[in-house]
């Protein structure tokens, strides 16, 4: 299921490395990952560009993953060892620890082989639906742009009959032609949830919220404003911009709480992985949740 | 100096591994409450050592006899081994003389039941007199060489190593006579023991009474703070080589420890990771900075106070600068240029502006 767990992140950013550490953990025989097995790929490194120092590592590591367990309460599955020396797959089979997981993985797209990125991603996307659903105003009406989504997802064809569509739905004046887009786009057009309140008219002036979901580690930077009237207002214009949601199951924290690269968030909301499990629990969402058949695939795994 | 005793070693001969054990004093077991715990030994071996990739090459390839183990007898004529006890505890738990801890019994079971090899129910050693002998040949292999001990570790080894063999020397011998014996550089092996003082001082004084475990404690954040020389100067130290400090602030030293190590409630640590060091750095040199530290308990803020951030953006500034001057010279010679370029172009040009305007807004305010 899961690949290349001997490629460490680059960098030094304590939620990388404790996403790490904890899929080593779940794909390891003992379900633990230790000191000396970070040593050991230290060692297996100490050439590379990659190379790291492992007691450095290692102490940040274990300290987040503390932070992690005071954090994410009993949704978190991993212990860390009396000695801080192992961390500890404790998985209880709760549907919160389970989407824990399931972020987890979507989280680590480099770990994942190309056949399972798309469906991965997917999962995480609907998660997204059920949660931006309980941000947007009550009587909103949500949809997914995304294909063969069924009814929540309306939006079929190339980018400009959905850009054409999008602005029907949410009263805007479209200002756009087919020529503006290529001719084989069917993409999303960096939109994957629209959600608007009707305001029991049909006047224009009205509640809208755009979002994005995006695993990537590296994309986050630029993908967060793809939603965002920055992108968008010139191919239709509304009478109030929509608000701009953007999210990603990466764990986006420092050390003392704050977010992790603060000057790089910009006009979008961001939805990180304690946001979205915090909220699924808020709102009672599990039950809406895709089954993440995957992260029983992954914790079957027994490397050792 | 003292006279180098040159280990004579004798004939390399097979010893049951069930006489062989391992060496309680050995450096890399000193983090373990007990030593003389088996239980305590292998765990170590396990999680802190990777002794299963030793297993795993053994249970394919057998054991390499190139390579015996350095043995001696202790005071009760019970064998210890010196040099190789990831080696014997790879061998025991092949061969399942030990059994390994709950949590590590699954891959241990799947590695025994793919060696191909007959695990060896004795190894081969070569016995010294004393443990002495073997102990300062040990660096190379374990400072400089292939596998590496932790920080710690190595500070450990090179307090026995110097108060076995230089205990009578000036401290610069020390250093240079040891730095040979590991095949490395006094200045090295001078920021390890002053490190282990720091360490053993704060132990000594059972950590100040912070909350702070024995556990908690990562030396090589101690080794790397000795790389900052505010923080030398601020912890009394004549240098990061300073090992009897003398003229140590045992407050400042309680700070730190307290700053670097002490958790609170959600887990935190005030420095949060080693690379804070800088911060650090730069916050003990002020003394406003270090109040605000104290009152907040917030690194980031407490920086604020210094003059780290005027130097840090007076930097990125001219990295930035010396980028778009990069970019000029690139543009003769680069063809063709795209709307990409077009718009990166007025993207640069537009936040250069908006620094422009931001410094004057400020400066005019100010």
């Amino acid at each position: 299921m899961l690949e290349k767990l001997d490629t460490t992140p680059g960098g030094t950013d304590a939620f990388f490395w404790s996403d790490f550490a904890e899929l080593k953990a779940i794909t390891h025989a003992d379900k633990c990952f230790s000191r000396g097995d970070l040593d050991q790929l230290a060692r297996l490194n100490k050439t590379k560009e990659s190379s790291f120092k492992p007691e450095e590592r290692w102490r940040s590591l274990i300290n987040f993953c503390g932070i992690r367990i005071h954090d994410f309460k009993k949704h978190y599955p991993f212990r860390v060892s009396e000695d801080e020396d192992t961390l500890e797959l404790s998985f209880d089979g709760s549907p919160g620890q389970r989407l824990y997981l399931g972020m987890l993985i979507a989280a680590s797209m480099r770990h994942l082989p190309n056949t399972r990125k798309g469906s991965i991603a997917r999962e995480f996307e609907e998660t997204c639906f059920s949660v931006f659903s309980k941000l947007v105003p009550e009587g909103s009406e949500v949809r997914a742009t995304w294909a063969s989504g069924g009814p929540e997802a309306p939006y079929i064809g190339h980018l400009y009959q959905k850009m054409i569509a999008v602005a029907r739905d949410v009263r805007g004046n479209p200002d756009i032609n087919p020529e503006d887009f290529k001719e084989n786009n069917t993409g999303d057009g960096g939109i994957d949830l629209i959600a608007w309140h009707p305001m029991a008219d049909e006047r224009q002036g009205i509640p809208i919220s755009f979002a994005q979901c995006g695993c990537s580690r590296e994309d986050w930077t630029f993908k967060q404003a793809e939603a965002s009237p920055f992108f968008h207002s010139n191919h239709f214009r509304v009478m109030h911009n929509w608000a701009t949601y953007y999210f990603m199951p990466i764990d986006l924290r420092e050390f003392d709480g704050r977010w992790a690269y603060k000057s790089k968030i910009g006009q979008a909301i961001i939805v990180d992985r304690l946001r979205l499990l915090r909220l699924t629990e808020q709102y009672s969402l599990y039950d809406k949740l895709p089954a993440f058949e995957f992260v029983d695939e992954t914790m079957a795994m027994a490397e050792y | 100096m003292s006279a180098k005793v040159a280990p004579v070693p004798g004939k390399i001969k097979y010893i049951p591994t069930r006489e062989l054990n391992f060496d309680p004093h050995n450096p890399r077991f000193y983090r373990l409450n007990d030593p003389s715990s088996l239980e305590s030994v292998i765990e170590e071996m396990l999680d802190d050592e990777g002794a299963q990739d030793l297993m795993l090459s053994i249970g394919q390839k057998g054991y390499f006899e190139g390579e015996p183990l350095l043995i001696a007898k202790d005071d009760n004529g019970v064998f210890i081994v010196v040099e190789g006890n990831r080696r014997l505890a790879a061998t025991k738990l092949l061969n399942r003389e030990l059994e390994p801890p709950k949590r590590r019994a699954a891959s241990i079971e799947l590695i025994r039941n793919q060696a191909v090899e007959e695990p060896p129910t004795e190894l081969p050693c070569i016995e010294y007199t004393h443990r002495k002998e073997i102990l300062r040949y040990l660096g190379y292999r374990h400072i400089t060489g292939v596998k590496e001990w932790d920080s710690l570790s190595k500070a450990k080894y090179l307090l026995q190593l110097r108060d076995d063999f230089y205990h009578a020397e000036p401290r610069d011998k020390q250093l240079r006579y040891l730095a040979n014996d590991i095949g490395s550089k006094p200045a090295y092996v001078g920021k390890l023991l002053t490190a282990l003082a720091m360490y053993s001082y704060a132990e000594n004084k059972k950590f100040f009474d912070l909350p702070i475990r024995p556990d908690d404690i990562e030396f090589s954040y101690l080794t790397t703070a000795l790389n900052y020389n505010p923080i030398i100067n601020w912890l009394g130290l004549d240098s990061g080589i300073d090992m009897d400090m003398p003229k140590l602030d045992p407050a400042n030293l309680k700070s730190a420890f307290a700053w670097m190590f002490a958790k609170d409630q959600q887990g935190h640590t005030i420095l949060g990771e080693s690379r804070n060091l800088s911060e650090m750095a730069s916050v003990v040199q002020s003394s406003l900075a270090i109040k605000v530290l104290e009152n907040t308990g917030r690194l980031a803020e407490a920086y604020l106070y210094t003059d780290g951030p005027q130097s840090a953006l007076q930097k990125v500034m001219e990295d930035a600068h010396a980028k778009l001057r990069a970019v000029w010279n690139m543009l003769p010679t680069t063809r063709p240029l795209s709307d990409r370029h077009a718009q990166m172009a007025q993207s640069l040009f537009e936040d250069t502006r908006d620094i422009r305007n931001y410094i004057r807004d400020k400066m005019d305010e100010d």
